[in-house]
């Protein structure tokens, strides 16, 4: 029953008919389980108050990057790539790598995929250059590499509190994988746009209006409050502190410089701030853990680990059921369903660790694979048919079929290596 | 007096131009240069949106990337002018925002043009003659063109633009 009204609630936020509120549909479906009896009150609760560092993570994570896009952070990252490139497309492409790669690391792939993205396309527009390669490069380095530190996305956040990880034993498995995803993904991306990267820029078309004293004030002192939180994510994971407190209280640190130099827009901020999503993670979280009370995530789990005996195998499992998850549904419910159900299937240590860390793997790079790596955006296309978005969202797939298994595969050596 | 509609690609007026305005016989004839902000990159931001819910993109990014668009077009097109004087056409220019295919034939469906000329590709793409050598743009044109298109093939990278080209009479 409970599996029913997940199947249900997920196809209303697949199919989306009269644009329902995805926020709307879980919390509606987390309802029907609690007015059914198959969740108890005292069950939400706990399952709510536990995963407090997630949604306070999210809240801070929304917050710093409306507070670092307001003062100006994306536009001079974006405007540095174009002077280091010197003129060269091949460059440039590079540098938009390393820079989404850098926010996406610290920032998580939200502030990479939803503000880089169209900061770097103002910048190509400028610039006169093919805009599609390197508004490729911002969402897919968006998500390859944001397997680099425990907060490089909010999956990472789950899946780490839920094994108990610290940033040693997370880096020892996964940093070696996230950079060689971002190598084979950025050197496959040269070689498919190899011809649009032909071109040279005039950088002086991209010159920004020079800031006033006050702008430049809030730009420093932000750029500093943005280092001093990278340096306490890395502390905080290493010393397993949760890190929803170090996200609010960067944001607050970011809030607090900006009112001091007299540049809060508290506007620009709310434009990045959305309730839809705190309330689309409870309701699912909610409805997840009705499903696990039926056994149906274990029994998931455990088919998908029906042949892995080692390490190596069980991250291999992990990491295609995540990343034909994330395809599927989305990464966030995918990831849910399997870390309940590897949790719930009572797997032994030994499997535990590299099946979580593989979907890991798989729940981060996998979206690549189709346009938001959700069924959704696709019945959306079939749909709406908006004019101009079909011939590049079937370029954007075709360029996902050709590097995603690429990169997902290195990861996935990487990861099974790091278990030998 | 009719016109002759030259299509201006976001890289601007290249050699490709030059051999275009050269091979049509002006005397007598307005060059109406055109250009389409491709808005297809809009949508896929959108797109990629979808999976982060509730936030559309924010008033004062689509006011900079509006700016930045526009900014563009309008340099693309006076460059395209100064060619166009250079060689002793007169000419108007014509700046539309869309899918570009689209909006180019509906241009030269509203009367007053009696010839689209038009790249075959992407000034980036490679040329290779036979299927697929056709770029989205072009592709669109030709099939739905109501009047002729002169349809230019450069040879080669680097290379000038040829004047070999065929008019095929669309419909």
């Amino acid at each position: 029953m409970a599996g029913a009204v997940f199947g249900l609630v997920l196809l209303l936020v697949l199919t989306r008919p009269r644009r329902l509120n995805e926020a709307l549909a879980t919390l509606t479906g987390a309802a029907a389980l609690l007015l059914l009896g198959l969740l108890s009150p005292l069950q939400a609760a706990s399952t709510l108050a536990g995963q407090w560092n997630l949604l306070l993570f999210l809240v801070g994570l929304m917050l710093t990057a409306g507070l670092a896009d307001a003062a100006g952070f994306f536009d001079a990252a974006a405007a540095l790539a174009a002077r280091s490139a010197r003129g060269s497309g091949r460059l440039l492409l590079l540098a938009i790598f390393t820079v989404g790669a850098l926010v996406t690391a610290f920032l998580s792939n939200d502030a990479t995929a939803l503000i880089l993205t169209p900061v770097v396309y103002t910048l190509t527009t400028r610039l006169r250059l093919p805009p599609l390669p390197f508004l490729f490069a911002t969402t897919f380095v968006a998500d390859t590499a944001s397997l680099t530190l425990p907060v490089s996305n909010p999956v990472n956040v789950l899946i780490s509190d839920s094994l108990q990880l610290n940033l040693v034993a997370y880096a020892g498995h996964l940093l070696l994988a996230s950079l060689l995803a971002v190598a084979v993904n950025a050197g496959l991306f040269l070689l498919l746009f190899r011809r649009q990267l032909r071109q040279r820029f005039e950088p002086s078309r991209a010159l920004q209006p020079p800031r006033t004293r006050a702008e430049q004030r809030l730009f420093r002192l932000t750029t500093g409050g943005l280092g001093l939180i990278a340096l306490a994510y890395v502390a905080a994971s290493l010393a397993r502190f949760p890190l929803g407190l170090v996200a609010i209280a960067g944001s607050a640190l970011l809030a607090g410089l900006a009112a001091l130099s007299g540049g809060l827009q508290p506007a620009r901020v709310r434009e990045h701030f959305s309730l839809t999503l705190l309330g689309y993670v409870s309701g699912l979280l909610l409805l997840v853990k009705g499903v696990e009370l039926t056994g149906l995530t274990a029994g998931l789990v455990s088919l998908l680990l029906g042949f892995a005996q080692t390490p190596a195998t069980a991250a291999a499992a992990g990491l295609l059921g995540a990343a034909v998850g994330s395809n599927v549904l989305n990464n966030l419910p995918a990831s849910l369903v399997l870390i309940s159900g590897a949790h719930a299937a009572r797997l032994p240590e030994s499997l535990l660790r590299p099946f979580l860390l593989g979907s890991l793997a798989g729940a981060d790079i996998g979206p690549n694979l189709t346009p938001v790596g959700s069924l959704s955006t696709m019945l959306w296309l079939l749909i709406v048919r908006r004019r101009g978005l079909e011939v590049s969202a079937r370029q954007y797939i075709k360029i996902g079929v050709m590097v995603t298994p690429a990169v997902l595969l290195t990861a996935g050596i990487a990861l099974a290596v790091s278990f030998r | 007096m009719s016109a002759v509609l030259v299509a201006v690609s976001e890289v601007g007026a290249g050699p490709e131009l030059e051999a275009a305005l050269a091979s049509v016989r002006l005397a007598g004839r307005t060059l109406l240069l055109a250009h389409v902000i491709d808005n297809g990159a809009r949508g896929d931001m959108e797109l990629i949106r979808g999976r982060f819910l509730g936030r559309p993109l924010p008033g004062h990014r689509l006011r900079d990337i509006g700016a930045a668009e526009r900014d563009a077009a309008t340099s693309i097109l006076a460059e395209a002018a100064t060619v166009a004087e250079r060689l002793g056409a007169g000419c108007e220019t014509w700046l539309g925002e869309g899918e570009p295919g689209r909006e180019l034939v509906r241009l030269a469906a509203g009367g007053g043009c009696e010839l689209i000329v038009i790249g075959a590709r992407p000034p980036e793409a490679e040329l290779r003659p036979g299927p697929h050598s056709l770029g989205s743009t072009a592709r669109f044109v030709v099939d739905h063109s109501p009047v002729p298109v002169l349809l230019l093939r450069r040879e080669g990278r680097g290379r000038r633009a040829s004047a070999h080209s065929v008019v095929p009479r669309a419909h």
